[in-house]
């Protein structure tokens, strides 16, 4: 088993997030230590509006979600 | 009687009376095992009636195997976690039928990441899968079986899946041509998803000509483009590249007379988003059995990131797609143009650097591996690797196009001219079949 260091991340850098999942996997998986991460993980959760800045993108609910296929399809 | 290195080449064979459809399947058939214990790639053969070759037909006789995460005839796929499930009268993955009706057999399920999520082929049910061209190199994944099905001999063509490169890396390990198609171009009926907002069908084959074969029945609407001399972009990022594969990409940018590109920025930015969609779809299908502690160990990675980012984060990653991709094209792929780009940043490496619980396991080389990958699947473009030198080993470089949407024959066009132009019509390895019967 290879649990999580202790250090907080970065919490603007997702690739921490995919490298502690990566680090997952050199291990037995045991649902009692998946809970233990868990905990540990959503105690480490980063803000919204860190979150949001990190992905460059704005977390508006007002932005309409388009046919992603018809758009493929236009710029054919 | 012995069978020719391609698929193109077995087309002639059979076209020109030199072998019949079936003395063809029979031969192939009768191969598969010896092979598959050499290579370790098949989760399981098929052995239906429906899986056999037909006599009459564009693929009449040639044998292929494919990914074990479509369904096939009365069988529910394995998905790299195990061996298949009898399911009676559970129909095959459209792109499998569209391929039996052409006249091709399914050799049978081949082995992968578990679940589609890895970009190896380490997978703790399996025997590891063995490179074809040397044996401590890594096979790539998650379609790592069909890699080696098809670079080992076993296949002539398989079926693969790219959610985050799981087509492009393992053909870029084992020296093939691999096409990831537009999104949406083949249908995903029958195929098990991982995230379907990224999930793409894409094809494995020994040479271009051969992935154009394989292409036309699972894209039969796809019109061939007239441009069969786009304007080539290059982007080689200078600062990340290993120093070999720099090399190798600006002598072929040069000598193609591509214009320069820097999307650096933009690569960032659109990885950025293509890991929050994975992350996040990934959770939300497995959401129930991660909570419940019913993930293995490979699919709790990709899952746990998505589990515990911010909510937003994915419907806003959603949101911006087709503007991002409106911008791309405008950007750095305007009509008439393709986009040539790294496939993997390093040489091809050894699968213990890159097998998570090896010794010698180095995370920042397993995340390499899908450097250049993801945020084509963000933008759904299609995307061709093709191996264009070899390194001081011997192993593959492999540069990237990439196209406009649903121009895969343009990409099919460059890539020929590419592969003629360094290998020949042969392409990386003109002994593939030699691969296939040496001791």
């Amino acid at each position: 088993m290879h649990p999580l260091p202790h250090s907080k991340p970065d919490p603007d850098d997702l690739s921490v997030w995919v490298e502690r999942g990566l680090a997952l996997r050199a291990g037995p998986v045991d649902p009692a230590e998946v809970q233990r991460q868990l905990k540990h993980l959503r105690r480490l959760e980063p803000s919204a509006r860190l979150a949001v800045a990190t992905a460059g993108v704005a977390a508006r609910a007002d932005i309409p979600v388009q046919d992603f296929g018809a758009c493929l399809r236009d710029l054919a | 009687m012995s069978l020719p290195a391609t698929l193109t080449e077995l087309q002639r064979a059979i076209a020109g009376g030199e072998l019949s459809a079936a003395q063809a399947w029979q031969l192939q058939r009768e191969r598969r095992a010896s092979l598959d214990a050499r290579w370790h790639c098949l989760s399981e053969p098929l052995e239906g009636q429906l899986a056999q070759a037909a006599s009459s037909g564009p693929l009449a006789g040639i044998g292929l195997a494919h990914k074990d995460n479509f369904d096939t005839w009365g069988r529910s796929p394995g998905c790299g976690a195990g061996p298949g499930r009898s399911d009676p009268g559970r129909p095959a993955a459209w792109a499998i039928e569209q391929l039996r009706q052409a006249g091709a057999g399914h050799l049978g399920a081949l082995v992968m990441a578990e679940h589609a999520c890895g970009a190896t082929s380490a997978n703790a049910h399996f025997e590891r899968c063995i490179n074809p061209l040397h044996p401590e190199a890594v096979v790539g994944g998650s379609s790592s079986g069909s890699a080696v099905a098809v670079a080992g001999g076993l296949a002539y063509g398989a079926l693969g899946t790219d959610t985050a490169g799981s087509v492009r890396i393992p053909a870029a390990t084992c020296g093939l041509v691999g096409l990831k198609t537009t999104q949406g171009l083949i249908p995903t009926q029958g195929l098990s998803p991982l995230a379907p907002s990224l999930d793409t069908i894409g094809v494995l084959a020994r040479t271009v000509a051969d992935a154009a074969e394989l292409l036309k029945p699972l894209a039969p609407t796809l019109k061939p483009s007239p441009n069969t001399a786009p304007q080539l972009r290059a982007w080689i990022p200078g600062d990340w590249l290993h120093a070999e594969v720099a090399r190798v990409l600006g002598e072929l940018s040069s000598e193609l007379g591509a214009q320069p590109v820097d999307l650096q920025a933009d690569h960032q930015h659109l990885s950025s988003l293509a890991d929050v969609v994975l992350h996040g779809e990934v959770a939300q299908l497995q959401r129930a059995a991660l909570l419940a502690g019913r993930l293995s160990a490979p699919v709790q990675a990709l899952a746990l990131p998505g589990l515990l980012m911010p909510p937003p984060w994915l419907p806003s990653a959603l949101a911006v797609r087709c503007a991002e991709l409106r911008r791309f094209c405008q950007t750095h792929l305007p009509a008439g143009s393709v986009l040539l780009m790294p496939a993997l940043p390093h040489p091809v490496p050894d699968w213990q650097t890159v097998h998570p619980g090896q010794s010698g396991f180095v995370v920042r080389e397993l995340l390499a591996l899908h450097r250049c990958m993801g945020l084509i699947n963000y933008l759904g473009l299609p995307a061709l690797v093709l191996p264009i030198a070899k390194d001081s080993r011997g192993l593959p470089i492999s540069v990237q196009l990439v196209g406009r949407p649903f121009h895969e024959h343009e990409l099919l066009a460059v890539a020929a001219q590419l592969q003629e132009r360094r290998f020949g019509s042969a392409g990386f390895k003109p002994g593939w079949h030699l691969l296939a019967t040496e001791n």
